[in-house]
């Protein structure tokens, strides 16, 4: 009999059990039998799921990816951390010894969770998979089985953090492929004010990154994330990400994805209180045969809270660019104020864009709205611009720069903004 | 300056232009007149090397060079300037931005330094009076929300932004309050002088009040049929074009 992926998968995790669980309390290994049943349950999704037509997930674990339950050798890499009040690097989901764990004079604290389970196993045990759906999603459910590490970012209450803090995930295997897991959970107390920049990026290697984000927003106050991806060629990113936020408090994330084969970017947003407000921002830029499929979930289940989404793509080549943003407005949340934009710019023949808005209201005072266009470059406005003496390629780059501004102008990370620019000039220089 | 020598053009197969013979001196002002679908937008669109149009038959000398080799930014940058019928919209990118990008691209071209930020920005609002656009255009869109008489005004300001050697204007003056008009025939006439020349397409008598034209070209079924003095736009205003339709065939 052959054997599926999810049996190869559940051998894999039986095989290395006692590696996996090594360094974490019973109570979260205890746990993973739970995620392992789900995972099992529920299988692999495949396009025949709803929310997976886009994304062959099934195929993508069918390849041959190695597995390693150790920290491998990796590359040496230097990033611009000067403006950042503090920095994390993760290689390929494991914290890097010099990195384990960070406590500032303010009591901000960044580092490895495992280390966090030492320092503040409370805070740790209340929130690590409060947020994250391994009931119904499995690759959540993976995730949480498999975890071995995971960046832990504590934000005390009522504390300013001025410059941002910089999380880098760097995936790096020479020219093996690997199957790798990451993780984050982000606690934020009451009254706390930072801002959080998180990076994905290939350095040498192809790369299966299963990847479960959790960030927990306490009450009055105000988070930044900025997540920038841009995987290699070859390269799969699966990330869900989850928040949950208290009374009157701010979540604002600006995610940037570009590069990989495969992104697959799935964010559940929670209110847990009323008065609060959520703004997402987001861009992807593709190209050749890659595939972008972002779905965000949006839940207002109580009253008077704000969601904002605007997602653009730039879909070339023979790429699929894909927005499905469902926004659930539950009876009793009334003066719910949902806006969801998904605009999309096709830059030739070959390219593809699905943009999916879905509304499910069942409150009456409600304002929702939501919108998706999918058109080409205005020919138009190249030649205008043409005419005031602009070359062709200045114009068009002038006219992305136009069109993705009201996405970057969110990046409040000066440096991660410029090369964020740039990564995308480059792009779109090849269109 | 300008020199168009039989020129002949069409879009999609059908014919427009029908050998156009036209010289253009500098401190010149033309202004073309006729009927819809004579050509006049054609001409504009042939010149500026709109992509559209097919050239079957003539040449153009610009300066001394031959204008429809050159691309449509080459023209530009050699001094050519379009002042649009429609003005696109084109939200996201600022006149800021833009202007910047087409002033660096006409001084390159004429060997000037480029001009610091400050000099720019001194640019920007000197110019934006001359139309009276003032603070409204330092960072907004490229005509984003403009009315059409703004759009016609940003028009002529992007003109004086880059002090073109030629400047077609066409049907500049279409859609325009009185108010409106006044403004962009003002501006026109104040950046006009001895080293540079106008071709202002129109309909209406009313523009030339402001702008006189030294010659009056009547281009009807993708011909000139006639060239005139001033009068002949007042004697077409109260008459139409039959008269001189008949006449010249």
């Amino acid at each position: 009999m052959i054997k599926s992926t999810e049996d190869r998968l559940l051998e894999l995790y039986f095989a290395n059990l006692d590696i996996i669980g090594e360094g974490f309390p019973v109570g979260i290994n205890s746990k993973r039998r739970d995620y392992i049943e789900s995972f099992n349950l529920l299988g692999l999704p495949s396009r025949k799921n709803e929310g997976y037509r886009r994304t062959p997930v099934k195929c993508l674990f069918e390849k041959e990816w190695e597995n390693y339950f150790i920290p491998i050798q990796t590359s040496n890499t230097t990033h611009n951390t000067e403006s950042c009040s503090s920095s994390i690097k993760v290689n390929n989901g494991f914290i890097e010894d010099e990195y384990k764990w960070l406590l500032m004079d303010n009591g901000v604290a960044i580092g490895s969770i495992k280390s966090a389970l030492e320092h503040m196993p409370d805070v740790v045990l209340e929130h690590l998979n409060s947020m994250a759906k391994s009931d119904t999603e499995p690759l959540t459910a993976l995730n949480s089985a498999f975890m071995q590490d995971c960046v832990f970012v504590f934000i005390p209450r009522e504390v300013n953090v001025e410059q941002p803090i910089c999380v880098e995930y760097n995936y790096s295997a020479k020219d093996q492929q690997v199957m790798s897991f990451a993780r984050m959970l982000v606690v934020a107390e009451d009254g706390a004010d930072a801002k959080i920049s998180i990076t994905h990026k290939n350095i040498d290697g192809s790369f299966m990154v299963n990847f479960v984000k959790e960030v927990y927003v306490g009450e009055r106050t105000t988070i930044e994330i900025t997540e920038f991806s841009d995987m290699g060629e070859n390269s799969v990113l699966l990330n869900n990400s989850y928040s949950a936020q208290m009374k009157q408090s701010k979540l604002s994330g600006v995610n940037i994805w570009l590069g990989g084969s495969v992104t697959r970017f799935n964010g559940v947003g929670s209110f847990n209180s009323t008065d609060s407000e959520n703004r997402f921002y987001g861009l992807y830029v593709s190209e050749k045969e890659q595939i972008f499929d972002i779905n965000t979930y949006m839940n207002h289940t109580v009253s008077d809270c704000r969601s904002f989404q605007q997602v653009k793509g730039i879909a070339g080549g023979d790429s699929i660019g894909a927005f499905t943003g469902r926004v659930y407005v539950a009876t009793d949340a009334q003066r719910s104020d949902a806006v969801q934009q998904s605009k999309n710019l096709l830059m030739g023949d070959d390219a593809r864009v699905y943009a999916e808005p879905q509304l499910e209201i069942y409150a009456d005072d409600v304002k929702c709205s939501h919108g998706a266009t999918v058109g080409q470059v205005s020919d138009d406005s190249i030649y205008y611009m043409r005419q005031r003496g602009l070359s062709e390629a200045n114009a068009r780059k002038l006219l992305m720069h136009g069109y993705i501004n009201d996405i970057i102008m969110h990046c409040s990370i000066e440096h991660l903004c410029d090369e964020i620019i740039s990564s995308v000039d480059s792009i779109v220089d090849r269109f | 300056m300008l020199e168009i020598k039989n020129l002949h053009a069409s879009v999609s197969g059908k014919k427009i232009l029908k050998g156009i013979n036209l010289s253009v001196n500098a401190g010149e002002i033309h202004a073309i007149m006729g009927p819809n679908g004579a050509g006049k937008s054609t001409l504009a669109s042939v010149l500026a090397g709109n992509p559209k149009f097919d050239i079957t038959e003539g040449e153009v000398i610009f300066e001394g060079k031959n204008l429809l080799e050159a691309s449509v930014e080459d023209r530009a940058r050699a001094g050519l300037f379009l002042g649009f019928q429609y003005p696109v919209e084109i939200p996201g990118v600022s006149m800021a931005n833009f202007m910047k990008l087409a002033v660096a691209e006409r001084r390159k071209y004429q060997g000037l330094d480029p001009l610091t930020s400050s000099e720019f920005l001194k640019l920007m609002r000197d110019k934006s009076k001359v139309v009276e656009l003032g603070g409204k255009l330092m960072g907004r869109a490229v005509n984003e929300g403009f009315s059409g008489g703004e759009k016609k005004r940003n028009e002529i300001f992007q003109m004086a932004m880059l002090d073109p050697k030629l400047a077609i204007l066409d049907e500049t003056d279409s859609g325009l309050d009185i108010d409106a008009l006044r403004v962009v025939a003002t501006g026109v006439t104040k950046l006009h002088r001895d080293d540079n020349a106008t071709i202002v397409i129109t309909h209406y008598q009313r523009l030339l009040d402001y702008i006189v034209p030294d010659f009056v070209h009547v281009l009807y079924n993708g011909q000139i049929i006639y060239t005139g003095t001033k009068e002949l736009a007042l004697k077409l205003e109260a008459e139409g074009y039959d008269w001189l339709i008949n006449k010249t065939e």
